[in-house]
């Protein structure tokens, strides 16, 4: 379960991102957030990921405080989630095996482990035959697939997908949000950034408008002005 | 920490100095190029130093003795110098060769001398060579001291001139060397920032994967000691290579002054170990701190 209650950012340099924030999402939800850009969309995934801390407030995600937490427990607490980013964020110099398995190596898993787990997901999102090659040598897509096998590897509860299909073109990017959705219905919880309206009407989600900083929609589909 | 964790860790390490070869190679040749220049400052500044230490002990104090001393008590005197501390060699010149020796340095002259013959008032006298001038005085009073010492004649001057420039010798030589390691310090460490600034993206993707530092930080550790260990072994391969070279070829070929020279270079086999030790030491604790030092600023994430 996520929770922000009150949750206010105000960066250095004055900016006000977020101001008075309450949300909840509860376990096995699938959640889109949307808003145009500077709404504050990027701002949330931060906290999420404890990239930054809220000026005010608190975040509650499955159990660990987000504000109180302290540096050290950050590397545990990413560990438990799985995440995607709009820029796929491969290693560039290992191969799609080893960025998978990476997420494993990170917690300390036997390698026989390893060697039973990657293939087997990267057989789930169909990149078994990729295994050997580089990032540089596959198309977004299928970096986005590696990112989501890595993401999925340490069967998070939570999945948090920042603008996932952003590089992307349409087709896979309906795939993409779709393989989400498979996801989600094994009973992960998926929040999924987007200013794609066109894939966010696609499904009948729960969908949370950011503007300027604040919710002003929460519920399901997209709101009518959209 | 498993140790499949840990051997992988190592792996990555070892993979990652292939994989950004060019870098490596990179830092590689700054750190030989500064070993070397180190590595010879020293060397050199060690054998000046040696050499300087020959020159001191060159400078003779001729100790006169008492008119008719006898043969037993000569020898007695000569053993009482011989042990007196900072005594390197003792020399007796009887009086008849020391009115040999001031007849060859008259010269044409020296028929003026002819009639001493037989009544020489050149005294016998110790030729007497000292290890460290800067204790020149104390040594001489422990000889005046002696027994049957008439006079000694002590050359102040020149002994404090060499003290003075033996001292000179020894404190630039390690101002030279101090000043090149830290101007090594700056390049390597200047280098070793640009490699790992390369490298920060995947860092940053490491740290939103959830490693934790210890685990980012290490293989660039390990490749920072295997940049050390690899560096090192080049730069003493070279200076020793050197140096041997120098110390068994050259010296063998030139005489007068060159072999003097060469007769008090340090052996080979002395600074052989020490050598290494320092180098490979250095390079590998540069390789290693310096890596790891300067990743913490990309693990802020």
């Amino acid at each position: 379960m996520i929770e922000l209650k009150s949750v206010s950012k105000v960066y250095p340099n004055g900016t006000h991102a977020l101001n008075n924030v309450d949300l909840k999402i509860e376990d096995g939800e699938f959640a889109f957030i949307v808003g145009a850009s500077g709404a504050g969309k990027s701002t949330i995934i931060k906290l999420l990921l404890r990239e930054e801390v809220p000026t005010s407030g608190s975040i509650n995600v499955n159990g660990f405080d987000l504000v109180k937490m302290r540096r050290r427990q950050i590397p545990k607490y990413r560990r438990s989630l799985g995440v995607v980013f709009q820029d796929f964020r491969l290693i560039p110099n290992m191969n799609v095996y080893n960025n998978v398995a990476f997420a494993l190596r990170v917690t300390n898993s036997p390698t026989a482990e390893i060697k039973k787990k990657v293939p087997y997901i990267l057989n789930l999102v169909g990149l078994a035959s990729k295994a050997k090659a580089f990032p540089e040598e596959l198309s977004g897509g299928e970096q986005q697939r590696v990112a989501l096998a890595r993401a999925l590897i340490n069967n998070p509860r939570l999945i948090i997908a920042d603008e996932p299909t952003g590089n992307i073109d349409p087709q896979l990017s309906y795939e993409i949000v779709d393989l989400l959705n498979e996801i989600n219905k094994v009973g992960v919880t998926v929040v999924m950034v987007t200013h794609e309206h066109g894939l966010v009407s696609c499904f009948d989600r729960r969908v949370i408008t950011i503007s300027e900083g604040s919710v002003i929609s929460d519920g399901r589909g997209l709101p009518k002005k959209y | 920490m498993r140790v499949g964790s840990f051997r992988y860790l190592v792996k990555e390490g070892v993979r990652s100095l292939w994989v950004n070869r060019l870098m490596s190679a990179a830092s590689i040749g700054v750190l030989v190029s500064c070993l070397l220049l180190i590595g010879a400052a020293a060397l050199f500044s060690i054998n000046i130093n040696s050499m300087v230490g020959y020159i001191e002990k060159q400078n003779e104090v001729v100790v006169f003795l008492d008119d008719n001393v006898t043969d037993a008590k000569i020898e007695s005197i000569e053993k009482q110098i011989k042990e007196t501390e900072n005594v390197v060699s003792v020399t007796f010149i009887s009086k008849e060769e020391g009115l040999d020796k001031q007849m060859e340095i008259l010269g044409d002259d020296k028929e003026y001398f002819q009639d001493l013959v037989d009544s020489n008032p050149i005294p016998d006298s110790f030729n007497v060579r000292m290890k460290n001038l800067e204790h020149i005085d104390e040594t001489v009073e422990k000889i005046r001291n002696i027994n049957g010492v008439y006079q000694v004649n002590v050359p102040t001057e020149v002994a404090q001139i060499v003290v003075h420039i033996k001292n000179i010798v020894y404190i630039a030589g390690i101002v030279v060397v101090a000043i090149l390691i830290a101007v090594s310090f700056l390049i390597i460490a200047n280098t070793i920032k640009i490699t790992v600034f390369n490298r920060r993206k995947e860092i940053g993707i490491m740290k939103y994967v959830g490693a934790t530092d210890g685990f980012i930080r290490f293989p660039f550790f390990v490749e920072g000691l295997l940049i050390g260990l690899i560096a090192g072994g080049i730069a003493y391969g070279l200076v020793a290579g050197g140096y041997y070279y120098l110390y068994t070829r050259v010296a063998a070929q030139y005489t007068g002054w060159f072999e003097a020279f060469f007769n008090n270079m340090v052996p080979f086999e002395n600074i052989a170990i020490p050598l290494l030790i320092g180098m490979c030491g250095c390079s590998v604790l540069i390789g290693a701190i310096g890596s790891t030092a300067f990743v913490r600023k990309y693990l802020k994430v």
